[in-house]
């Protein structure tokens, strides 16, 4: 009875997330399907996909392991592989933690609480609206995977998988939010541990071996529903996990004050010290632990993954009419590089627009007036904010580049270059973010968009087959998949050129308009 | 007898190595209205969140209409509102839906009430939350909790941000419901607010009780003050006893008086000495309110003023 008057708040206050998570994510493996149907028609289509990915397991370090590779299904899965290993799981993170530990550090929850909603009521709430968002995708993905021909059984099997990897995530989100006070702490944890389960998932598949196990993104895929011998019991562990996360967030969440958490917050010093004095001392201390968790993720996943390199050169030793699986005039391994880089580029983005998100909430919690009061004028504010925004996302990129460099230069050259021709692109859509909050504040979550948007291009666009127009609107696919691609120096001149107009652009914004909006 | 509503005894509250509440007693009966004070940070807001359910006592007892507030909170919820004293609310909603929300979480608004409160708060119930000042957003929490028919009124420090002319309405509607029969505890600051408002009050320190008792018998304790000019051109301020006003005034009228100012007794001195008294914490932390004396005393200006007078 509360915890129906618990969801009915819940929606009535947050609808919006799970329908764009919906529409952005169904949408998204709607065309895929789609595309890949009328990409392979023949079964001798479906048997030269099978044969090029299994020459190419260091691409599964990407999306996994292309099982069913040779029916509809099974290449829509690992087309959508990436997709279904980052996206639903944060679909899965952020449903849960958006409204209940962010709610209650907020304040939102002590007036609720003192009514008649119980201590796990929001939990629960938010808890089943994620599941039930999870199973309104993976409705979708089934019901358009049998429009498309795929056999109803695997098709339901594949949904039930993708549910119950979201499951696991928002199961997650339950646990964490008792551990920790903060609802950035939250997705911060969570994403830490997408990052670990993502890399051992790599290191299973492309080796082959056990590490697969210790990842939740594995136990989705080894469901196999698209070969003659799917499997039911990955199931179990998925939808097992979720339910124990559950659980013990919902055991410790009604044995705990509101406001508090298992990992109480220490006692902070009573003066500030000279660091935290200046501005730009100020701007670096409010960006620095999560800019800091994103530098080492970056770098320590982008060695991984540049450890895979060496599987790549094996075999294309042995096999070396193994073709252009990126379409590049470089070689295999450089194009492989290449991708890498777009995606430290991509998660360097990610760690921009989680700063400029920061930077807007110091306005958004009223935090922003009493500092301009005080500082000497808002250019003082500006600049040593816009530019750690700045800062963070290019020395986030960096360390992937760095982290790659470590691993992959053995075997291939050129890795910096490809670096930096990508830290323009990079920078260009940190500054989108900068400039929704300088001129349209209240839009400021959308900076996530753009982000989106490149991601889908980088991953999905030539599968399904995005006019190149529209592929043309992502700075990344500008630059290309260097060092396999060559470098325009134009389209970087271009690239930095509108960064800097952007920035401008966004502290003119800044200065002008109203504090608070 | 009345129903005794909130009954606390020895309550403790410890955060890791902070002993937030420290012994603490405190008790409402039915048709009460208590104020409820005491410096920042000692214990008052950790009180109510305790006995709203909101957060676990380390120790001592706790009966809220009789029962545990932390396993029966969502039942007894239904018998009372509760207006926090900083108000967090949906910035995207406005503040009609806020209040219709809130009443969708528990005890329900009654719409006639709803009307009459918007109307004497003087708010606009169609703007939204994040475009009201802040005292805007906490007459949305006022008129939550205010348009309930609830037996408490749990009010922690309800009027900040309030101008005086709202504040002079909120003590309005306060002082209805009081009449209606509904038990009040009222958290705040605001002196004048605690003496307008309430019968008893209950003043705390670092988690301790340490002065309770009836509004009336403390205001027995407490002094008068007298300012009066004499037509031979003498000006005389004094502060004394209530047993002392005749034999104070009488002289005083006899020599003529052309300017009277007479402040009724106040209970500020005695909340001051409370609320700063240090070292007097241990000897008056278990009196309920029955030998405040020491700390009225205090005052000394009456034995000069009053050799002025002759």
């Amino acid at each position: 009875m509360s915890v129906a008057a618990a969801t009915r708040i819940e929606l009535r206050t947050g609808w919006k997330a799970p329908v764009v998570w919906l529409v952005a994510l169904g949408a998204t493996f709607v065309l895929t399907v789609a595309a890949i149907d009328s990409l392979y028609s023949t079964a001798a289509d479906y048997q030269s996909y099978a044969d090029t990915v299994a020459a190419a397991p260091a691409m599964d370090a990407i999306n996994g392991t292309p099982y069913g590779a040779d029916t509809l299904g099974g290449i829509v899965s690992n087309e959508f592989g990436f997709f279904t290993a980052i996206a639903v799981p944060l679909m899965g993170l952020m449903l849960v933690s958006g409204r209940t530990r962010k709610a209650e550090e907020a304040g939102l929850m002590e007036l609720l609480l003192s009514r008649s909603i119980g201590r796990r009521d929001p939990w629960i709430a938010a808890a089943l609206i994620a599941v039930v968002t999870e199973l309104l995708l993976g409705a979708l993905i089934m019901t358009s995977e049998i429009a498309y021909g795929v056999p109803p059984g695997g098709a339901a099997l594949y949904a039930t998988s993708v549910v119950g990897l979201g499951a696991v995530f928002s199961g997650l989100a339950v646990f964490v939010g008792q551990l920790v006070r903060r609802g950035a702490g939250v997705t911060g944890v969570g994403v830490l541990v997408l990052g670990v389960v993502f890399v051992a998932r790599a290191i299973g598949a492309v080796h082959d071996n056990g590490w697969r196990w210790a990842s939740p993104l594995a136990w989705q895929q080894e469901t196999r529903p698209f070969t003659d011998a799917p499997r039911l019991w990955p199931l179990l562990l998925l939808f097992g996990t979720a339910a124990a996360f559950t659980s013990a967030g919902l055991y410790l969440v009604a044995r705990r004050d509101l406001g508090a958490a298992v990992v109480a917050s220490r006692h902070g010093r009573p003066t500030a010290g000279v660091l935290l004095r200046s501005r730009a001392g100020l701007a670096a201390h409010l960006h620095g632990y999560i800019a800091t968790a994103w530098i080492l993720g970056t770098l320590a996943t982008a060695a991984v993954f540049g450890v895979f390199t060496g599987d790549i050169a094996d075999i294309v030793d042995q096999m070396p009419q193994m073709g252009d699986v990126f379409g590049t005039s470089g070689s295999v391994e450089a194009g492989y590089v290449g991708m890498m880089i777009q995606l430290v580029g991509l998660m360097a983005v990610g760690a921009g627009a989680a700063s400029v998100t920061r930077l807007r909430s110091e306005e958004t919690a009223d935090r922003l007036e009493p500092t301009l009061v005080a500082v000497t004028g808002r250019a003082g504010w500006i600049g040593p904010q816009f530019l750690t925004a700045l800062a963070v996302a290019a020395a986030t990129h960096l360390a992937g580049g760095l982290g790659l460099w470590i691993t992959a230069r053995s075997n291939v050259g050129g890795i910096w270059t490809g670096v930096f021709a990508q830290l323009p692109a990079v920078l260009l859509l940190v500054a989108i973010g900068l400039l929704l909050v300088g001129a349209v504040p209240r839009l400021t979550p959308l900076l996530w968009a753009p982000l989106a948007y490149v991601a889908l291009v980088a991953m999905l666009g030539t599968t399904i087959r995005m006019p190149e127009w529209s592929m043309k609107l992502s700075p990344m696919y500008l630059i290309g998949l260097v060092p396999a691609d060559d470098v325009a120096m134009g389209v970087v001149a271009g690239l930095v050129a509108g960064t800097v107009a952007l920035v401008v652009a966004a502290a003119a914004g800044m200065r002008h308009r109203d504090v608070p909006i | 007898m009345a129903e005794r509503i909130i009954d606390i005894a020895g309550l403790t509250k410890v955060f890791g190595s902070t002993r937030a509440l420290d012994g603490l007693d405190l008790t409402l009966d039915a048709g009460e209205v208590l104020g409820f004070l005491g410096p920042n940070g000692s214990g008052k807001s950790t009180t109510i969140r305790i006995v709203l359910g909101l957060m676990r006592k380390s120790g001592g007892e706790v009966r809220l209409f009789g029962r545990d507030p932390w396993s029966d909170a969502t039942a007894l919820h239904r018998r009372l509102a509760y207006v926090p004293g900083e108000t967090a609310l949906w910035p995207s909603l406005t503040g009609g839906q806020c209040i219709d929300m809130l009443g969708s979480a528990g005890t329900s608004v009654d719409p006639a009430l709803r009307a009459e409160l918007l109307e004497r708060f003087d708010l606009d119930p169609t703007k939204r939350i994040r475009d009201y000042s802040k005292g805007n957003r906490q007459k949305v929490a006022l008129i939550a909790a205010l348009a309930t028919h609830t037996d408490l009124l749990v009010l922690d420090e309800p009027t900040s941000g309030l101008d005086p002319i709202m504040e002079e309405v909120f003590r309005e509607i306060v002082k209805e419901r009081a009449e209606e029969g509904t038990a009040v505890l009222l958290s705040s600051h605001i002196l004048s607010e605690v003496e307008a408002l309430c019968e008893t009050v209950t003043i705390i320190r670092r988690g301790r009780v340490v002065e309770s008792g009836s509004v009336a018998d403390l205001r027995r304790l407490a002094r008068t003050s007298i300012h009066a000019v004499t037509l031979d051109g003498d000006d005389v301020e004094l502060s004394i006893d209530p047993d002392e006003i005749d034999a104070t005034l009488r002289p005083l009228l006899d020599r003529g008086v052309s300017a009277l100012t007479v402040r009724p007794p106040s209970l500020d001195e005695l909340f001051l000495s409370a609320y700063q008294d240090d070292d007097a914490g241990d000897d008056t932390d278990d009196g309920p309110g029955d030998d405040p004396g020491d700390d009225t005393g205090a005052a000394g200006t009456v034995d000069t003023s009053e050799s002025a007078v002759r």
